[in-house]
């Protein structure tokens, strides 16, 4: 036998093996930090509890539960008739296609912008720094679209309201213009990920941009690109749900005059619509980016891994395709072709049943209500006293969004954990039982969106941010429980089976072995989490639940534009403060993700 | 603990069986080397013996007690009074040197101590730790993650985990494999130190003949799945070796040659 010392390849430089310290210190160079981290992060959860006015006993207080009763009581049986339920059908067709439209437009319009941004494609940069007038041009670009994605949907579509009146293009130019924001960055994102070599090589050779566009970056990369347009697509559609509630049509709309009437079995049906759409949604994205997986990676695992270099949220994307894997149904009943003339005649059909009510854009009066409207912005109000207001409604945000998902990573890891160990244990019919419970728990969590979940929640526990910050938790639990038993699931399993063959207690070998191995993926993302749930925070004022969203509602709806003005760029700021903290972390405390 | 299989086989699904009637008994405090080509059936007999899986046929007797017919958590409790090295490093890659270590006291330990170690180990347990990786001369890692580690590392700290569970019998497969000559003999010397100071019974799978004679008392040849040999090391002979590692002379030659 020959004598091979593996050596690890990736360690990093000051870590080198052969290069040991003389002695080595018995205490634990971690405890300092990892007191502190926790004492912080303690900290920082107590501060947004209180911030957020985080007080469950108001859940149980007798006038709470009694209006509670009152709405829920009437849940069952949900409205089914004919009438009521062809109402839902067609809102239903209108959230689809809005959500389809928007996305399909913002990937025609993120293309060219993703090819101007990424550095790849620089001529100037070849074998020497990249030219300042090419730098700054590239760095404005994504100053533009990183303003474009900070500002939330819902928020666009309640401008647009504001100029085009109710309807559904409102809708889809909110969708599309944060779309076009987060579809560009990413696109240049994946771009980026391929190899170097194969763009370079071209350009080095004296090919121009466009050839080596077509010949090195697409048949790299369009796999890639494609399955994260149709992820988008899954996230457009779920938000689209909701833009019913600022007047952009669709589903919400419903649900909001029901809500509104307090005619439950109503809002009941519409609930499982929304069920029913988000789960169909992710069945179908999952089967079409299947497909997309290239033979090369063979297993769902390794394109898995492949993708999850990229970073920011396309490792959940590519979390999410992973997870299903092995039932490529559609394959075998349509060819490839056949599938493609299929989502065309959809996409096509998504188009026309749009009302696109273009007379109405098109009217004298609309230009100079824009007119009017962009002019109203600027300068935005810069008064003392609504800037101190502001930044109440700012930390109230940040408290709603930390403590909603620091409380939902809480209960998830415990109940993937839980998961974890009955999967382990070959369960008995009890424990499978509860499985499957906690399974479906899962999906009606995470398919009803925050929205909605505070609009629901309002009747029990009132107006304001424990509402907002109870909204995002029970969302949070639903994604977040999903995604960590997916990760847990799919580390290396021999450290766990070693363990338990040496008689470690099976409800703690996984703790040693398995969370061990996952845990920086585990806590990237809580961390993407924390993101999105800001995102959400902005918007929970919209249907009185907390946070700054609430200010720029009331503005808005009495037309004091510089008001308003004020409080996107409060907006702005949180959330891009947010995407550059939790990539910063990201990347510096779990950079395996 | 005393370890007794009668007729024991192993299939895996294919024509030929991993293990093929295997009939053994292992006393306490013995220490016993398995060698054999690869594909002989080492890892499957240490896995069998170490109740880590359940022979096709055939029965296996741990202190006369057959684990398979026990309850799960009696089998566990039983599987917690001996520890299994295994080959392929399984420690987890981003645990550090001293919990990996550590975790060969999960069995035996409280529940306290399993989580207070996840925060920080406590002192003592620091001082074991440290100990015994510094027999092995690996104590200057106690606090990398496992991933930094290069193969030959990892196997020592795999070996130092197997000292530090208080256990009554040690099985190691193949604990040598990514080490140079020199450590392996050094390493494989204090390994059968510790078991012999601990009163342990000591099972270990070996590519190294010469180490297997020197270090250990009794031999076992296994061939094609089946005992070939079981004999005190002393009495090995080289024309049993070359029987047993016939038409696999290049491995021994590699063996020699390292």
């Amino acid at each position: 036998m020959t004598c091979t010392v593996a050596m690890k390849p990736n360690s990093k430089p000051n870590s080198k093996p052969d290069t040991p310290p003389a002695s080595v210190s018995l205490r634990d160079p971690d405890r300092a930090g990892r007191v502190w981290v926790s004492s912080g992060v303690l900290l920082l959860l107590l501060v947004s509890l209180a911030g957020s006015q985080f007080n469950p006993a108001v859940l149980f207080a007798p006038d709470s539960l009694s209006s509670a009763a009152d709405f829920f009581d009437t849940f069952w049986p949900p409205r089914t008739d004919v009438d009521f339920l062809q109402r839902l059908f067609e809102a239903s067709v209108v959230t689809v296609s809005i959500a389809t439209v928007a996305t399909v437009l913002a990937m025609i319009v993120a293309t060219p912008l993703a090819i101007a941004i990424t550095s790849r494609l620089s001529l100037s940069a070849r074998g020497r720094a990249m030219k300042t007038p090419a730098r700054l041009a590239r760095g404005s670009l994504r100053g533009v679209l990183l303003f474009l994605r900070s500002v939330p949907e819902l928020i666009w579509a309640l401008l647009f309201v504001g100029v085009t009146g109710l309807g559904a293009t409102a809708g889809i130019m909110g969708l599309l213009i944060t779309n076009i924001g987060i579809l560009a960055k990413n696109y240049a994102e994946i771009i980026e990920s391929g190899e170097a070599a194969v763009t370079g090589h071209l350009l080095d050779n004296g090919n121009g941009r466009c050839k080596t566009l077509l010949h090195a970056t697409v048949p790299q990369c369009l796999p890639e690109l494609l399955s994260y347009s149709i992820y988008r697509w899954e996230c457009t559609l779920r938000t689209s749900v909701v833009l019913g509630f600022v007047g952009a049509g669709g589903l919400g709309q419903e649900l909001l005059i029901s809500i509104r009437q307090l005619a439950s079995p109503e809002v009941f049906s519409i609930i499982l619509v929304f069920v029913l759409l988000v789960c169909l949604a992710d069945a179908i994205s999952n089967s079409l980016r299947r497909q997309l997986r290239p033979a090369t990676a063979g297993s769902a695992a390794e394109w898995n891994v492949a993708l999850r270099a990229e970073g920011a949220d396309i490792a959940v994307h590519t979390e999410a395709a992973a997870g299903n894997r092995g039932r490529g149904k559609l394959r075998t009943v349509l060819p490839r072709w056949g599938q493609l003339c299929l989502v065309l005649v959809a996409v096509l059909a998504c188009f026309q049943a749009v009302d696109w009510q273009l007379e109405q854009w098109l009217r004298p009066s609309s230009f100079a209500r824009s007119r009017e409207f962009i002019q109203g912005f600027f300068p935005p109000d810069l008064s003392a006293g609504l800037w101190r207001r502001l930044l109440g409604d700012a930390l109230e945000t940040l408290s709603m969004a930390f403590a909603g998902t620091a409380l939902a990573s809480l209960v998830a890891i415990a109940l993937s954990y839980l998961l974890f160990t009955v999967n382990l244990r070959g369960a008995g019919l009890f424990m499978r039982f509860f499985a499957s419970t906690l399974h479906l728990l899962q999906i009606v969590l995470r398919s009803v969106p925050e929205l909605v979940w505070a609009m629901l929640l309002i009747i029990v526990a009132g107006i304001g941010p424990f509402t907002g910050t109870l909204a995002l938790f029970l969302a949070s639990v639903g994604v977040l429980s999903r995604l960590y038993s997916e990760c847990l699931d799919n580390q290396d399993e021999a450290p766990l089976e070693n363990l338990l063959a040496n008689g470690s207690p099976l409800a703690l070998a996984p703790m040693w072995s398995t969370l061990m191995q996952a845990r920086s993926q585990l806590i990237s993302y809580s961390l993407y989490r924390w993101e999105h749930n800001l995102r959400a925070a902005t918007l929970m004022g919209i249907v009185g639940a907390g946070g700054v969203g609430q200010e720029l509602y009331l503005r808005l709806s009495v037309f004091q534009f510089d008001k308003v003005a004020a409080c996107v760029v409060v907006i702005v700021v949180l959330v891009a403060l947010a995407d550059n903290i939790s990539h910063f972390l990201r990347h510096r405390y779990a950079p395996t993700v | 603990m005393k370890v007794q299989t009668t007729g024991v086989c192993v299939t895996f699904g294919e024509a030929t069986p991993a293990l093929n009637d295997v009939s053994l008994s292992i006393g306490e405090q013995e220490q016993v080397a398995l060698i054999g080509p690869s594909g002989s059936g080492k890892s499957t007999l240490l896995r069998v013996l170490s109740m880590a899986l359940a022979p096709s046929a055939g029965s296996l007797l741990c202190d006369d007690v057959d684990p398979w017919q026990l309850r799960t958590a009696r089998l566990q409790r039983l599987r917690s009074r001996m520890h299994l090295c295994p080959q392929t490093s399984s420690l987890p890659a981003r645990q550090r040197v001293a919990l990996a270590v550590l975790s060969g006291l999960l069995p035996t330990r409280s529940l306290l101590f399993a989580l207070r170690s996840l925060v920080s180990p406590s002192r003592a347990d620091v001082n074991l730790v440290h100990g015994l990786l510094t027999r092995l001369d690996v104590d200057q890692h106690l606090w990398r993650p496992v991933e930094t580690l290069s193969g030959g590392q990892r196997q020592r700290v795999a070996i130092a985990r197997a000292m530090a569970a208080e256990v009554d019998t040690l099985f190691a497969d193949e604990p040598l494999s990514a080490l140079d000559p020199s450590n392996a003999d050094a390493c494989l010397s204090t390994l059968c130190q510790h078991a012999s100071a601990h009163r342990q019974t000591l099972v270990c799978s070996l590519h190294q003949v010469d180490l297997a004679r020197k270090h250990l008392q009794r031999v076992i040849g296994l061939r094609q799945g089946a005992v070939l040999f079981d004999c005190a090391a002393a009495e090995l002979s080289d024309a049993m070796v070359d029987d047993l590692y016939r038409g696999h002379e290049a491995e021994l030659e590699a063996e020699l040659e390292a």
